[in-house]
């Protein structure tokens, strides 16, 4: 028999079943801690700030002083400047860290490991869940933005959006949000395994994430931001110091952009579920 | 003599007055820090712009070892802009060591629930909070505007010609600049340790809040494009009244984008932002648990 066919053989031969129920078990259960749990309240904060505030806008231009066109610069700026650089990187830090420090805290980690739960199971479980709550987090909030700033527009807006390139600009938030959603996550779950306080790590990733633009293209590819620029609809330029050092690197194809992200979190997922394997629980050292 | 004749004999040392006991609150929070070899080594290195500063006045004086270093060209002109930026280092600096470390003053008091035992001894809420504020304001002190003081002496000394007294005023600034940074960071720092029982949570929430403000702020800007956005932003605001205490020429403070709101309005935000921390601190610290 071949590798191949041995690898094959040993795969179907793996209880998938049963591991979809356990990753579906532990996913019911993230999810109704981390959507219903009044801990989660800073997350839905964070995620709807700017929504509220473009409500305010709506309501003070009624007399219509701004295009159309102004507006959807503004949205751009905020989901580049505040969703994608700070909103959704804080709001990551905060669920996933949690996934698996939080049940230290709690002292409930114990319970799913005598549980007869492979351990990468739990943590696939796991971050599933997380990644469910930051996306419908931040993709509500940032389809409540776009309906909010589209909405007070009338007649213009609503042609904007369905015969108009705004649908085509929300699906592509959508979907920038939720593969910022895996990258950053992936990489904060295996911070909070690696390390007891993963704090520094994720400032150092942050100061990463904003400084590559002045970095050589090269160094610019390991970074989750730079990929996701790429597939952002409008395009913002940077202002400041930083837009005078900033390297203008050449463009990755669509099909690049979305894979390198995923590509990512794959890899740092396959490095987290070696890590979880090792983890020992200590509570009285938290 | 024997055990049975041991009686209970009160402490008759000497007795910490009434007015100073809540010191050993301060005491023990040094302990607590330096208990961690990683911050003592971290907390060393935070004296390195304090070093670098000293090296830069001293060459900026000393034409011989900058003839001896080939160092061409003109010398550094130690002025309030060199001030301004030691100080804005050495803050950032202290600031990450604090946010690092500043969580677990009363974090454990309260997920330990001793709490209540400190404030069962004779030692107030205010004392209780006055105590712990006295660590971070003292190590935040030797990083900040001590070594400013000290530099603002070399230069002064170095300098001579009546330096000091024509420029008397750069030393208020460093100090009530680093005064005004160590209470909202104290303060701050207290309340996230207050509030989030889980130390890596509270040292999250202030780089939140210091990375946070200004994006919200910005958004605040531009979306109803105004200035004001800036008063979410303690950092600016806080930038906004040290370049105002440090004198910065008014075209300077227009290129660093500086005058977005007036210097009245950042005093405000600095001291709103101050009065919710002792809301939060005075609705977290209380002398009874419930338990549920």
């Amino acid at each position: 028999m071949t590798s191949f066919a041995q690898f094959r053989k040993n795969v179907s031969e793996q209880p998938w079943e049963l591991w979809a129920r356990q990753i579906a078990a532990i996913l019911r259960m993230d999810l109704r801690k981390n959507f219903l749990s009044s801990r989660g309240i800073w997350v839905y904060l964070l995620a709807f700030a700017p929504a509220s505030l473009i409500f305010l806008h709506a309501i003070l231009d009624r007399a219509g002083s701004t295009s159309i066109r102004t507006d959807t610069e503004v949205l751009a700026g905020i989901f580049q400047f505040f969703y994608l650089r700070f909103g959704i990187f804080f709001g990551c830090m905060g669920i996933f860290t949690w996934l698996f420090r939080g049940e230290i805290i709690e002292k409930s980690l114990h319970y799913y490991f005598l549980a007869p739960v492979k351990r990468e199971v739990l943590l696939l479980g796991k971050f599933a869940g997380g990644v469910i709550t930051a996306t419908v987090t931040f993709c509500m909030a940032i389809t409540s933005c776009f309906a909010i700033m589209y909405a007070h527009f009338g007649q213009a807006g609503q042609y904007y959006v369905f015969d108009g390139p705004g649908m085509g600009q929300l699906l592509a938030y959508l979907g920038i949000t939720a593969l910022a959603c895996i990258g950053y996550g992936a990489v904060f779950l295996a911070f909070s395994l690696l390390m007891k306080n993963p704090i520094v790590p994720a400032l150092l990733v942050l100061a990463w994430e904003t400084f590559t633009p002045v970095l050589p293209t090269l160094a610019q590819r390991f970074s989750i931001a730079y990929y996701l620029k790429q597939l952002c609809p409008v395009s913002v330029p940077a202002e400041g110091l930083l837009a005078l050092f900033t390297v203008v690197s050449e463009p990755v194809s669509t099909f690049a952009a979305v894979i390198g992200p995923l590509v990512l979190a794959a890899a740092v997922l396959v490095l987290a579920c070696k890590l979880v394997h090792r983890l020992e629980i200590s509570y009285v050292a938290e | 003599m024997a055990v049975y004749k041991r009686s209970y004999k009160p402490y008759e040392g000497a007795v910490t007055p009434d007015r100073w006991r809540f010191l050993v609150l301060t005491r023990y929070g040094f302990y607590g820090f330096f208990d961690s070899r990683l911050f003592t080594s971290a907390f060393v290195l935070s004296f390195i712009p304090f070093l670098v500063s000293f090296a830069i006045i001293y060459l900026a004086h000393n034409a011989t070892i900058r003839a001896m270093l080939q160092m061409r060209g003109p010398s550094i002109d130690i002025n309030n802009y060199f001030f301004l930026a030691f100080l804005g280092t050495a803050s950032w600096v202290s600031f990450l060591l604090i946010a690092w470390q500043g969580p677990l003053l009363i974090s454990g008091d309260l997920a330990n629930n001793a709490l209540p035992l400190v404030l069962g001894r004779p030692i107030s809420r205010t004392e209780y909070v006055l105590g712990k504020f006295l660590v971070i304001f003292s190590l935040l002190s030797v990083a900040t505007w001590i070594p400013g003081l000290v530099l603002f002496s070399l230069q002064a000394g170095l300098e001579g010609h009546g330096w000091i007294w024509s420029h008397l005023w750069l030393a208020g600034a460093i100090v009530i600049a680093a005064w005004m940074w160590i209470v909202i960071a104290a303060l701050l720092t207290l309340a996230a340790s207050a509030w989030l029982k889980w130390r890596i949570a509270a040292s999250a929430s202030m780089f939140a809040f210091f990375f946070i403000g200004p994006a919200f702020g910005a958004a605040v800007n531009t979306i109803l494009g105004t200035n004001w956005g800036h008063l979410f932003d303690v950092l600016y605001s806080v930038k906004l009244i040290w370049v105002s205490l440090f004198r910065v020429p008014l075209p300077d403070a227009m290129a660093m984008q500086m005058l977005g709101i007036p210097t009245s309005a950042a005093w405000t935000a600095v001291l709103v932002t101050c009065g919710i921390a002792i809301l939060l601190l005075n609705r977290r610290l209380k002398a009874r648990e419930v338990v549920r």
